[in-house]
């Protein structure tokens, strides 16, 4: 394997490992951000346990996109110097941005929202969430732009050999980064909506008879999920009108059967099959969630438990219908990094080993930590909303002896 | 405008060292600063709300690197050796926190806790390297087997630990005051070789015609380190530990000032073009030393049984 193959292989595991966690953090932001703004209006205990429960999943979840994101963020500069050097000023501006001005202001906010239950006053408290969520969003805005640039570069002029911005405006309304966006918001909200529908639909079956917070859990995941199935299934499809002229050879490939004419550049034919998955999911989840809207009625759907079986085993699909969406983006794109400007094939000058020994101890962390951190996910959904971790003080652990106990969060 | 954001990027990495180096001197010292079991956990427990916010002066930084100097960026490229065991260590000593707390059992405490020292070690002796081949120039650091200049990011590397390991120690006696004693009684430990060491290594980079060639009057900020150091060492002599921390604090940002102040004159032919990106980010910056400031006077408080934890 030459030293771009080795690179891609690190790349494309990093970012999808990156994108598993991240999708889940940009889908389950604004269902807490819902669930905590309806305790702050009512005061009542179960939104409060919805609250901290969906909130620590989130908040654990969340570490490993931190921590995948740094790894990707530095290939760019250690890897891709081929895009560094012709793009970097053009490529590098939206990830610039993104750091300063949203994910320095997410991670703060976030910090403080970790940390600040109980000491804060309950709406500054919410505020600093909604702060979290709406930077979230924005952080996912630039990284598409930046993506965007890579898919139809826009906005640019090339002086020897060394692309310069000429219209930030025209980065940032790159239709590959605002269609890309229209699609990837609701599937986020999506797979958010999945998750918390599967996880509920766990507990219910577990417990039919203790429902108070699983079962408006549930029925926040089922119409969520469901809405954003559809528009993302819509947005996909919409995406091809564009796509169509800018990137005939991606089209040809993800659909054989187009009447798209032949390209001299085309992507591996293999993405049609990540694109047939995606594209199935998505018009199955627009049936499944179809048929669950009479179940949101009342208590309709405690006690069905095939049903609810069902919804558990699905929580699966959407990450890896989110990660064909992926593959069918980045792979189509080939043989380009940059459309039409730079080839893979020449975007890096490493030397094969020095790649190897990155991608040997880049690849162990990563899939390591993940898998550790997917099974520490899966012990705290299944604890359920008791001995919850999040807004725990320390005194609330330790033993008596150490220190006197104070009034506690349960 | 190229120089402003120059001084931006000092900014951040100064701002990093400073806040961040407290989690890495926490990371590095977390066996001896407090006894396995509750007492540890409160120690992470002052890291903790701070944690995220602090390492994202350098996520900042790297971003404004990639953005407004990319030439730059590249020379990461050119010091992968430094880099990538750095960066390795950087994602350990994350999961290390991130992951401690969530299972009660000690085994995976004292393998969380192991990744979290472990990684703060690598990733300050890596930054140590990074600086030294700065220093001496990245193209010749490429071939750090020479013998001849391969040793001086190497006592760099050193210098740093024992530097980050000192503010750790005096930061944690500020924070934490359960673990405060063993702290300050770490702190006055420390300060002395952190500092001789210091003062060798920047003197010792002297003799090295690689250092000579590419010095400018930012170097002798350098001095600063030891300085700092041997200040917070009288502080803390007479319990003025706030005062100490000053001290560490100025030791800690000296040499990345020292090693970047000399390379601003680079960086500004490095610089792109976008006179729009650079003003948004200058434009932010202000927003973001709010935001901070914000979330330090929210949890300024030391760590009591009321403080919230998570790790």
């Amino acid at each position: 394997m030459s030293a771009v193959d080795l690179a891609r292989a690190q790349f494309a595991l990093t970012a999808t490992v990156h994108f598993l966690f991240v999708v889940l953090t940009l889908g389950l932001t604004p269902l807490i951000a819902v669930m905590q703004t309806r305790y702050v209006l009512t005061g009542r205990a179960v939104h409060l346990a919805m609250t901290r429960y969906w909130g620590q999943l989130y908040v654990v979840n969340y570490g490993l996109g931190i921590v995948t994101g740094l790894v990707m963020e530095f290939q760019f500069g250690l890897a891709w110097t081929g895009v560094n050097r012709v793009a970097g000023q053009v490529f590098g501006a939206p990830l610039a941005l993104e750091t300063m001005v949203a994910f320095f202001a997410e991670a703060t906010f976030l910090g403080i929202w970790i940390f600040g239950w109980g000491a804060l006053p309950k709406v500054a408290h919410l505020v600093s969430f909604y702060l979290v969520t709406i930077t979230a969003y924005a952080s996912a805005v630039f990284i598409m732009v930046a993506n965007g640039f890579l898919q139809h570069p826009v906005g640019y002029v090339l002086r020897g050999g060394e692309a310069r911005i000429t219209d930030l405006g025209a980065l940032f309304t790159n239709p590959e980064a605002v269609g890309a966006l229209r699609h990837l918001v609701p599937a986020a909200l999506m797979l958010g909506g999945m998750v918390v529908a599967g996880i509920s639909a766990w507990h219910l079956r577990k417990r039919p008879d203790d429902t108070d917070v699983f079962l408006r859990s549930w029925r926040i995941g089922v119409v969520v999920g469901v809405v954003g199935a559809f528009l993302t299934f819509l947005f996909g499809w919409a995406q091809l009108d564009y796509l169509r002229l800018d990137q005939p050879g991606k089209v040809a490939a993800m659909v054989p059967s187009s009447d798209t004419a032949p390209v001299a550049d085309r992507p591996p034919g293999w993405i049609a099959g990540p694109f047939l998955f995606m594209e199935q999911f998505g018009e199955f989840s627009t049936y499944l969630g179809l048929f669950l809207l009479p179940f949101l009625i009342r208590r309709w759907v405690v006690r069905r438990r095939i049903l609810l079986a069902v919804m558990t085993w699905w929580i699966p699909l959407p990450f890896v219908a989110v990660v064909c969406g992926w593959l069918v983006r980045e792979i189509g794109r080939q043989p380009w990094v940059i459309f039409g400007v730079l080839r893979t094939a020449d975007a890096t000058d490493l030397s094969t080993t020095q790649v190897a020994v990155s991608l040997a101890v880049f690849g162990t962390v990563v899939v390591g930590l993940a898998v550790t951190n997917w099974l520490v996910l899966l012990t705290l959904a299944r604890r359920g909303p008791y001995r919850m971790a999040l807004g725990r003080t320390l005194g609330a652990d330790e033993p008596a002896a150490l220190s006197p106990r104070s009034p506690q969060w349960t | 405008m190229d120089i402003a954001l120059s001084a931006l990027l000092l900014v951040l990495l100064a701002g990093w060292f400073v806040l961040d180096g407290y989690g890495l001197g926490t990371g590095i010292l977390l066996r001896p600063l407090a006894p396995a079991g509750w007492p540890r956990r409160r120690v992470i427990t002052g890291v903790a709300p701070v944690l995220l916010a602090n390492e994202m002066w350098l996520v900042a930084a790297a971003g404004l690197l990639a953005g407004v100097f990319p030439g730059a960026e590249r020379t990461l490229a050119a010091a992968y050796p430094a880099v990538v065991p750095g960066l390795a260590a950087w994602v350990l000593r994350d999961a290390g926190l991130w992951l401690r707390g969530r299972r009660e059992s000690l085994r995976w405490h004292r393998f969380w806790e192991s990744a979290y020292t472990g990684g703060s070690i690598v990733f300050g002796f890596s930054w140590g390297l990074l600086l030294g081949d700065l220093a001496v120039g990245l193209p010749a650091a490429a071939g750090l087997g020479d013998l001849a200049v391969g040793w001086f990011p190497i006592a760099c590397g050193v210098a740093v630990v024992l530097l980050l390991a000192a503010h750790g120690a005096v930061f944690t006696a500020v924070r934490v005051p359960s673990a405060a004693d063993r702290a300050r009684a770490l702190a006055a430990r420390l300060t002395v070789p952190a500092a001789a060491v210091t003062a060798a290594v920047a003197l010792a980079g002297l003799l090295l015609p690689a250092v000579r060639d590419r010095l400018a009057p930012a170097a002798v900020l350098v001095l600063f380190a030891p300085a700092g150091l041997l200040l917070a060492r009288r502080c803390l002599a007479r319990g003025r530990t706030r005062a100490a921390l000053a001290g560490t604090s100025v030791a800690a940002a000296a040499p990345v000032l020292a090693v970047l102040g000399c390379a601003v004159p680079t960086l500004v032919r490095l610089a792109g073009e976008s006179t729009a990106v650079g003003v948004a980010l200058l434009a932010v910056a202000p927003v973001v030393l709010a935001h901070q400031a914000l979330l330090w006077w929210l949890f300024r408080r030391p760590v009591t049984d009321r403080t919230v934890a998570f790790f």
